[in-house]
């Protein structure tokens, strides 16, 4: 099963890249159709194309060049983009285009999640290969994936394009084909469209959610957050920012619970060092499932695993991840803080790592935590916490404790 | 003004960076910035690698009376050093983001060059005597065996090659938390700024350990920042005033006189935003990434992505001029922006008579405007159109679905590999210094070498 799931969350991931291929094929499409006239097409290929630059908004959040810091501007315009996608999405009453709930995104939730992405993206991402290399997968992710049934040709998207995608760095070349799409051919005239279209919007947007969240199952939480889990630890930076939109629509209006807020704030704050880890943990897993993911990060391999094990429900332990990470968002822009570095180089290591195993163990609750994982595990397992904490709404005060965490983390890991 | 432009150098290769024609070059090979001096006289250029090199014009020579002003290295040294922040365990790189110079007060010039983090003041002097004789030290300037030291002798000067030497003489460093993007010198010649991503600082060149912040946009929660300071730059003639730019299309000037912090601006350039040419990439596009004064204080320079615009400081509700660089580029803005070209920081610059305007573009290609004529050019720094004394030939970029002429480029066959971000003009002559990637091209107006 644990398999399964974690396939399913990297596909769901390729599935992401794939869907703004789609959605440019679609544009262009749309686009095509606007010349012949109706309004709805129009609509669409708005839509569409705000659907695109959501995603290269993200993905451009999550990938950043390794070792030096990044320029602030280009953040700052990249975030601007998707706070002004997100408000209009607001306005029409309807987040699920993006993956997002309509009804609880409190203070631009969603922003914090990019903002923490960035950071996350530090040096190792260069300097360790994700074992499964995501075009391999996209292939076969291709079929499922189509999330507008107009956009079988994504189908048939050579599995280079994506790649590119992924690789920011690469030249323009690459990265222009699916954009360009978009472009040619009506594209613009959606841009210019200057009050973007309420009620036709949603209803197309709509498929693609579901799609990416998890074909398996729309119906039930747990195989979303599973499918969640699994993509952060999975994929790359860049597929990372999608997933986390989607948990936070799955978990939003059910997980957010007061527990682990709370709870999770306490566990944060020890400032004590790597070696009194197991202390913590201890204590930590009285408080609960909110506490797993404290628990996770800081306690040694097998401790983690014994933990989420434990937990009743691997949602509940999702949902308190959730929520702390997303506060520490905010540090994204927040000058500099060494907080933030440290955050940004765990994430990295995280990505680096195939933690599909760990983080669907994390979130099914299945057997996995029974086992016994390697150091490697550790990372893994580690990554799938984290990861959760990407979108959380309703929590702030938890985010810098979170990042005091964090940072007890790297003292973990670096043994400093 | 807009007459061709004609290929100054006599060897074109000798005015490039790059040793070897078409040789690959590496990232440090890339010029990161161009500027002359006060005079003219030397130019100066900034690359990746965190080297500067200065270019000095040669005299006219009595026996080719057309040969005036070619430009050859003078000096060459390096500027910065790649640094690690250990707090951050982060690069700092050594790139040569700015370059400065301060107006000549003697024999030696003096230049600012800065990266993201450190601002260096380095003075460049010439040596072409050196002292002989010593009596206690050998020619090496090793200390001499007192014993075989059996009688005095005066140290004379004698001739030697000409050396030029750049020190350093100031180093201002630990002010910037970002990134540097500007400096500018004062018109006091005491004083300097220095601006990065949310701050200005303003320094006196003597004194290295303190600075005095004179803005500050730093907001309380950095969730709250959705704007970030572009450039900065002194007023050519009061000293009290100064402008900076910002990622949302604002230029504000600010006068030091009524406020230490100069949070609050006394001016606020801004022009309204056309609902019909909304976008999602309108922000992006309308971010500043250069402002220029005039030379004669009274305008303002802006470049932003797809335009060039000019100011007047007496309106601040729109600007007097826009000119359209490259708006084939519109719809094309969601590959721009997926590719990060969009953030390209094209730089801009005035002739020295404020009459025409000069910015970079996509494609080696780099565009000149004429205030009065309402003209516009194209023209493209490569090393095929490049050759000596050959005259520029104006290119045109025909976009989608337009007429096509011969010669014509077609928008999507533009190579946005090869950009020119950095350009400088001569303060008061029509010669003009173009970086194009690794290379360098001087171009002067051909009616102006002619009348020499």
């Amino acid at each position: 099963m644990r398999y399964m799931f974690c396939k399913g969350a990297k596909r769901k991931l390729d599935e992401d890249e794939e869907g703004v291929e789609g959605k440019t094929m679609e544009g262009s499409l749309a686009g095509g159709g606007l010349d012949n006239g109706p309004e709805g097409l129009s609509k669409v290929s708005y839509t569409l194309q705000r659907q695109t630059i959501f995603n290269i908004s993200l993905m451009k959040l999550y990938s950043q060049r390794p070792l030096t810091e990044p320029r602030l501007e280009r953040r700052v315009l990249i975030n601007n983009m998707l706070r002004r996608i997100q408000e209009e999405l607001k306005q029409e009453g309807s987040l699920r285009p993006l993956f997002l709930p309509p009804s609880p995104p409190p203070d631009d939730p969603m922003d914090e999640g990019f903002r923490e992405a960035p950071p996350s993206f530090g040096n190792f991402s260069v300097a360790a290969p994700t074992p499964q290399p995501s075009p391999v997968m996209m292939p076969a992710m291709a079929p499922p994936l189509s999330p507008h049934p107009m956009v079988p040709p994504i189908c048939q998207a050579p599995p280079s394009c994506p790649s590119h995608v992924e690789a920011s760095a690469s030249p323009l070349d690459a990265c222009l084909t699916p954009a360009s799409l978009l472009e040619e051919d009506g594209g613009d005239a959606a841009f210019c469209s200057p009050s973007p279209p309420t009620p036709p919007l949603s209803p197309p947007p709509a498929p693609p959610p579901s799609a990416l969240v998890g074909s398996s199952s729309s119906s039930s939480l747990l195989p979303v957050l599973v499918s969640s889990n699994d993509t952060f630890c999975s994929d790359r930076m860049d597929l990372t920012p999608p997933t986390a939109i989607t948990r936070t629509a799955a978990n939003t209006t059910t997980m957010s619970t007061s527990p682990a807020t709370t709870q999770t704030p306490q566990l944060a704050v020890p400032s004590e060092t790597p070696p009194d880890r197991d202390l913590r943990t201890v204590a930590a897993k009285p408080e609960a499932a909110a506490v797993f993911l404290v628990e996770s990060r800081c306690a040694e391999f097998r401790q983690m695993d014994v933990v989420p094990t434990a937990t009743p429900c691997g949602l509940v332990d999702a949902a308190p991840s959730h929520s702390v990470p997303p506060s520490s968002s905010s540090g994204f822009l927040s000058d500099l803080a060494l907080d933030d570095v440290l955050f940004a180089d765990i994430d990295t290591s995280m990505y680096d790592f195939d933690a599909c195993t760990a983080a669907g163990a994390t979130g099914a609750t299945t057997a996995a935590g029974l086992t016994k994982r390697a150091p490697d595990d550790l990372l893994k397992s580690m990554t799938s916490p984290y990861s959760g904490s990407a979108p959380q709404v309703s929590a702030n005060q938890p985010f810098k404790i979170d990042l005091t965490e964090l940072d007890h983390i790297m003292e973990v890991l670096v043994g400093s | 003004m807009l007459s061709p432009i004609q290929v100054l150098c006599s060897d074109i290769t000798t005015l490039s960076l790059e040793p070897e024609p078409f040789a690959s070059y590496t990232e440090a090979d890339i010029i990161s910035t161009v500027e002359f001096n006060h005079t003219g006289e030397l130019l100066a250029t900034g690359d990746k690698g965190g080297r500067v090199v200065i270019f000095q014009r040669e005299p006219e020579s009595k026996t080719e009376p057309f040969s005036q002003g070619e430009y050859n290295v003078y000096s060459t040294f390096q500027s910065h050093e790649p640094e690690f922040d250990y707090l951050k365990s982060l690069e700092i790189e050594e790139k040569i983001n700015k370059i400065r110079w301060l107006p000549q007060q003697n024999a030696a010039h003096f230049l600012l060059s800065t990266n993201d983090k450190t601002i260096k003041l380095w003075k460049v002097s010439e040596r072409d005597k050196r002292p002989e004789g010593y009596n206690l030290k050998d020619e090496e300037g090793r200390i001499k065996d007192i014993s075989t030291v059996t009688s005095l002798q005066v140290p004379v000067l004698k001739p030697m090659d000409l050396m030029v030497e750049v020190t350093p003489r100031r180093v201002f460093a630990n002010a910037h938390t970002y990134h540097i993007n500007s400096i500018s010198v004062n018109s006091d010649y005491e004083t300097y700024m220095s601006a990065d991503d949310l701050r200005i600082n303003l320094w006196n060149l003597d004194i290295t350990d303190r600075s005095f912040n004179i803005v500050d946009i730093k907001p309380a929660n950095m969730e709250d920042l959705t704007e970030v300071i572009t450039a900065a730059e002194f007023h050519p003639h009061h000293c009290n005033l100064f402008v900076y730019s910002s990622s949302k299309g604002t230029l504000r000037l600010c006068d030091m006189r009524e406020a230490a912090l100069c949070d609050k601006h006394s001016k606020l350039f801004e022009e309204p935003e056309d609902p019909s040419a909304r976008s999602f990439f309108s922000e992006i596009i309308s971010s500043v990434s250069d402002v220029k004064f005039s030379h004669s204080g009274r305008y303002l320079l802006t470049r932003d992505y797809l335009t060039a615009k000019v100011w007047d400081l007496n309106m601040e509700s729109k600007p007097l001029e826009t000119y359209q660089v490259h708006d084939y580029l519109r719809s094309k803005l969601c590959s721009l922006y997926e590719n990060d070209c969009i953030f390209d920081k094209f730089e801009c610059a005035w002739n020295g008579a404020d009459s025409v305007i000069m910015t970079g573009a996509y494609n080696n290609f780099f565009r000149m405007f004429d205030r009065n004529t309402k003209r516009d050019v194209t023209l493209e720094a490569s090393r095929e159109s490049s050759k000596p004394r050959a005259v520029l030939k104006p290119r045109r970029v025909c976009a989608a679905g337009g007429k096509r002429r011969k010669d014509d480029i077609s928008v999507d066959s533009l190579d946005f590999t090869k950009k020119i971000l950095h350009t400088a003009w001569h303060p008061t002559e029509n010669i003009i210094a173009i970086a194009a990637t690794n290379n360098l091209y001087i171009f002067q107006d051909k009616l102006n070498s002619e009348m020499h």
